[in-house]
């Protein structure tokens, strides 16, 4: 078609007022500026100032006839190689005699024509002109005044249709040997004599078509499971803890059995609802009730059910869904559909894109040394984990684009068009549906039928609602966001309760709620995981009824993990023990808004030792006192042994020190309380300088700001050093006693720990031994052995002072000390450790089992140690050589 | 002038100096060929084709319609021209005329053909040359007198193609002296490739340039 093709005309460069084209189109001729903004597509721009056509360049006037003429060299050097006694000029003279040839001839001089007429338009203006206007406009103006837009269209589509039917008539003459016309009419004949070839070729593309259908429906199935009203028997009583959120949803459960509430006043039944919260906080539990209370169908959609292997799979299944959802529907009058983790459908979040990190830890995470995390309140442990987290963040996304291109066949959670087709189906629920509504009605000039009104309760769960997509979240698909969070106390008391209800137990009232306070970040899923543990405990030793003691171990056990059973050498022990000693004594003396959990030397997965805390009651805000008890805190450990042994000091305090800068990074650069008031992210971001530093610009600026942040942190941290060696040196004998406590048994619980501190009874240690000048001085003396040893890397030539008799538990336990309410309250005493006369009938696997657990003391009377205090002895006094 | 007009003349002139050379005369020569053998040669643009129709009639004097001659078309392939204002095929084998024939012909030869088929054969493959062949036809009546053998020579183009050249005078009842040139190539895949051009001893010598050329432009290119 290249004869035929059409140039818009634009301006002549040469118009002889030496503007150029662009100049020339942008002022008409009357000095006119044309509006602004985009034109109609059949406007153009001055429809009477071109006087001649624009010049095109050299290679679009050549190109098409040096195309044809390299297609006749082709054509004759395809004759020359076919017939190898053909000489080219006599070839070049049988090509110009051959059909194709002449073909070509007539092309090309059509083509010289149509260069030869732009030539004329670009140079004379009239001949231009009557083209353009006369002819080429007057057709044009034919058109426009005798057909409408859509008659112009069809019969240029009309056109178009001969054009290639008259292609395939020249091409089908050319086979049959026949006429153009005449092959138009053998053609169907052809069609019908290879009908057979063109069904087996149809068959050979519908079976390799049907495999991959059938594969991909099979692939579709699953992940989709339908709950019928009655088939679940969890109820919203059974939601424990979380009574607010409950109450929400009860309300989106009853506008959806009642949308007359609601619809007749104008309003809509919410559509979604996104539950959000950490894991094991009732997310599942509450959709479960949601279930079991409603009298609608209930359509759990598992989190594995967009995990594909290939891409497409994920759209037909959400596809596949809401069909069976609208049925439902339409059927019940409604239906809840619950998307479980609902964080594998839009992954675009930043946390939702991490992956295996870097190699960067903090001391939360580090493999070994202090664990410089346990003892921080609520709001630093959350500083240093977003700081880690963001770090994690960084490091994921190279990771994630190598899989990006390394994943040959897509899948993966939540792949693009799951969550697009997602978002489609839940906006697309008031459209019209159905192939005969949308086009059979249409034909017969009816309008198709607006779809009913599908009642669908979409309702999500997750715990990284970052990750979800805004438009998932967005009014009209998810109208209503729920966090369920940490349950409070008294959330927490009720789980306990609950939980405890039922299995056999001894636990009084008071002890349970004091349970619920030293658990303030249990979930109701750690919650009964820890009645089961503390139920295992018991039934591991023979008992059926859970005391206290089953549910300490059971926490300590969940919180610490299984202790590895490594054995420190002495020096280690008592160096390891007096520094988990300088943390809980200087926390004791400190920290007013938190409490010692629990203290231990026993080597975990992670961690040399630990003490760890918990606040005193639920706090939502942080003081500037608050976070320098926490520095107060990890500073002890340098402090400590730096005081304890000579002005050393260990490699396990990095973790701790970490933590205090950054801690007081915070506290001077961005929470005001330092010596300055300015935030540090302001000053960085706006390059005003920092109070004290110069008036410098740009880098120097923030150099400069750095040097005085960096210094104010020093500054407060040396100061904050000072003083807990003060603390420290003030509490030596504290210190000391902790330290040996924690070396005898290595685990002690927080009012264990004050207790000897304090130098009174504690619930499993009595303390008031430690107030005994001469057992200190005994423990001063162990110290010092331990120091020399320490200087010389020797071993401690002084045993480890034994602990009085008073300090091991009697064997039947008197109702725990600060629990003593017990008695008043009526509820049965707590016994700690089994009667002898239930033992006596399996003394042998008792046996065994004594040795094997370290923390639990040997039955007896209550005077003798325990084995593992045994084993230390063993340890410590080895024979001489 | 412009650059562009530059072009746009340089290259109007080459499409007219294309067209010029292309349609300043018809080829002086007819190039006649069989793609699928490879085999070429040229006769006179004046000469004219024999039907085929007729040639394969006077050639075989089979029913053009009967099973031999349907499976002589699949291995065989033939043509002939003539330079006498009225080409007939029987200008090859009858009297023939004052003016030249060429005829052309390839066949495929069978199992047992290609065993005993020797360059002897080729030369005796239309009239016969060799002495033994002479002493049979001649036992058998053959009413050809006047032999004269003019050119005996053997041709090896190369590629597996082997074959002799045979130029020999006959007397033909009715026709005078005629010269027989006879080209003849075996093919290692059995394939025999054969042109034979006849005239009168003296057109045969009065348009010797004319009729070697043709001679000389048979060609056979085909790989075994």
């Amino acid at each position: 078609m290249i004869f035929r093709r059409r140039r818009r005309p634009e301006p002549e460069p040469e118009m002889g007022d030496g503007l150029g084209p662009d100049a020339a189109e942008a002022v008409g001729p009357n000095g006119v500026h044309p509006p602004e903004g985009p034109r109609p597509s059949d406007d153009s721009p001055h429809p009477d100032d071109r006087p001649t056509r624009k010049r095109i360049s050299t290679w679009d006037r050549i190109k098409y006839l040096l195309l044809l003429t390299l297609i006749w060299f082709i054509m004759v050097w395809a004759a020359m190689a076919d017939d190898q006694i053909l000489p080219f000029g006599d070839a070049m003279r049988l090509q110009v005699h051959s059909s194709a040839g002449k073909f070509l001839f007539v092309i090309a001089g059509l083509e010289v024509i149509r260069q030869l007429h732009f030539f004329l338009s670009e140079r004379w203006s009239a001949y231009h002109v009557f083209w353009t206007r006369k002819v080429f406009g007057g057709l044009n103006r034919f058109g426009y005044r005798h057909f409408s837009a859509w008659t112009r269209f069809r019969m240029w589509r009309a056109v178009t249709w001969l054009f290639w039917i008259a292609v395939l008539a020249f091409v089908l003459s050319r086979v049959l040997h026949t006429s153009p016309i005449l092959a138009l009419f053998q053609a169907p004949a052809v069609l019908v004599q290879a009908l057979p070839l063109i069904l087996q070729l149809a068959f050979g593309f519908f079976f390799v078509m049907i495999q991959f259908i059938g594969l991909f429906w099979f692939l579709s199935r699953g992940g989709i499971d339908t709950y019928y009203p009655d088939d679940i028997k969890t109820r919203f009583r059974d939601v424990w803890g979380q009574d607010h959120v409950v109450e929400r949803v009860k309300e989106n459960i009853v506008f959806l059995e009642r949308p007359d509430l609601i619809e007749e006043h104008g309003g809509y039944v919410p559509g979604g609802i996104l539950l959000w919260g950490p894991p094991g906080t009732g997310k599942t539990l509450m959709a479960e009730a949601v279930a079991g209370e409603t009298g609608k169908p209930y359509v759990f959609v598992d989190p594995g059910a967009f995990i594909n292997m290939f891409f497409g799979i994920g759209v037909l299944k959400v596809k596949s869904l809401f069909r069976k959802l609208r049925r439902l529907s339409l059927r019940y009058g409604g239906v809840i559909v619950f998307f479980d983790e609902a964080d594998s459908l839009g992954r675009r979040g930043a946390l939702a894109q991490g992956g295996p990190g870097g190699g960067h830890h903090t001391a939360p995470f580090e493999p070994s040394g202090c664990h410089g995390f346990s003892y921080l309140s609520r709001d630093s442990k959350s500083i240093l984990t977003e700081s880690v987290l963001a770090q994690f963040g960084k490091d994921a996304a190279p990771v994630r684009d190598r899989q990006m291109f390394g994943a040959g066949m897509g899948g993966g959670g939540g792949d693009m068009g799951t969550l697009q087709a997602l978002l489609t189906e839940l906006s697309g629920l008031k459209k019209p549906r159905g192939l005969i509504n949308r086009y059979v009605r249409r034909m017969l000039g009816m309008r198709p039928k607006p779809p009913p009104k599908y009642r669908i309760l979409v309702m999500m769960a997750t715990n990284m609602p970052q990750s979800l997509d805004e438009a998932l979240l967005r009014p009209g698909r998810i109208d209503r966001i729920y966090k369920v969070g940490y349950p409070s106390k008294a959330g927490r008391l009720r789980t306990y309760e609950g939980y405890f209800a039922k299995v056999p137990h001894e636990l009084s009232a008071e002890q349970i709620d004091k349970l619920a306070t030293i658990t303030p970040y249990a979930t109701g899923a750690s919650i009964k995981d820890l009645v089961n543990e503390a139920l295992i405990t018991a039934i591991r030793d023979e008992r059926g009824v859970i005391t206290w003691a089953d549910v300490i171990k059971a926490k300590h056990l969940k919180s610490l993990g299984p202790p590895e059973g490594v054995e420190y050498h002495d020096r280690e022990r008592h160096a390891t023990a007096v520094h988990e000693a300088c943390h809980a004594v200087v926390a004791y003396r400190v920290r007013q808004h938190l409490e010692i959990d629990i203290a231990t030397i026993e080597k975990g997965a992670e961690y040399l030792g630990m003490v760890a805390s918990i606040p005193v009651e639920d706090q939502f805000t942080q003081w500037r006192t608050e976070y320098e008890a926490d520095i107060l805190v990890s500073l002890a450990s340098l402090a400590g042994e730096k005081m304890f042994f000579g002005g050393d000091s260990s490699s396990g305090v990095s973790g701790d020190l970490e933590s205090a800068t950054r801690v007081a990074s915070h506290m001077e650069g961005y929470w005001g309380m330092g010596r300055t008031v300015s935030s540090h992210a302001v000053s960085t971001q706006l390059g005003v300088g920092t109070p004290g530093g110069g008036g410098h610009g740009g880098k120097e600026a923030e150099h400069e700001m750095r040097n005085q942040l960096a210094d104010r942190i020093e500054n407060k941290l040396d100061t904050l050093l000072q003083r807990v060696e003060e603390i420290l040196t003030e509490n030596r004998r504290e210190v000391l006693a902790v330290a040996h406590a924690l070396e005898t048994r290595k685990t002690m619980q927080g009012d264990d720990v004050v207790a000897v501190i304090e130098g009174r009874e504690g619930s499993l240690i009595d303390g008031r031994v430690y107030s005994d000048p001469a057992f200190a001085e005994s423990i001063e003396a162990y110290h010092q052995a331990s120091l020399a040893a320490h200087e010389r890397r020797g071993r401690v030539e002084l045993g480890l002072p034994d602990a009085p008799p008073m300090i091991l538990p009697p064997l039947e336990h008197e109702p725990v000390a600060g629990l003593s309410g017990s008695d008043e309250s009526g509820a049965p005493p707590v016994r700690l450790w089994p009667d002898r006369a239930d033992e006596s009938g399996d003394s042998s696997d008792r046996g065994d089992r004594g040795e094997s657990s370290p923390r639990e003391p040997a039955p007896g009377d209550g005077q003798a140690p325990s084995t593992e205090d045994a084993r230390d002895e063993s340890r410590r006094d080895p024979p001489e050589n | 002038m412009s650059r562009s007009m530059r072009a746009l003349w340089g290259v109007l002139l080459l499409v007219g100096s294309v067209g010029a050379l292309a349609a300043c005369g018809s080829p002086q020569y007819t190039y006649v060929k069989n793609s699928g053998e490879k085999t070429y040669f040229k006769v006179p643009a004046g000469w004219h084709k024999i039907d085929q129709a007729t040639l394969d009639r006077v050639l075989t004097s089979e029913d053009p319609d009967s099973a031999s001659a349907e499976v002589r078309k699949k291995i065989s392939w033939s043509i002939a021209y003539d330079a006498a204002t009225d080409p007939s095929a029987n200008h090859l084998l009858g009297t023939g005329s004052s003016q030249p024939f060429v005829y052309a012909t390839i066949r495929q030869l069978s199992d047992s053909e290609r065993g005993v088929i020797s360059l002897n054969h080729l030369r005796d493959i239309f009239l016969p040359v060799t002495d033994q062949a002479r002493q049979t036809a001649a036992s058998q009546g053959a009413p050809f007198d006047d032999f004269e053998l003019l050119r005996d020579q053997e041709l090896t183009p190369g590629g597996g193609i082997r074959g002799v050249r045979e130029t020999y005078n006959y007397t033909v009842p009715l026709g005078g002296l005629q010269t027989f040139d006879l080209t003849a190539y075996l093919s290692d895949d059995g394939h025999m490739f054969l042109m034979i051009v006849r005239c009168t001893a003296k057109c045969f010598k009065q348009r010797s340039g004319e009729l070697e050329s043709i001679i000389k432009s048979f060609t056979v290119r085909k790989q075994s």
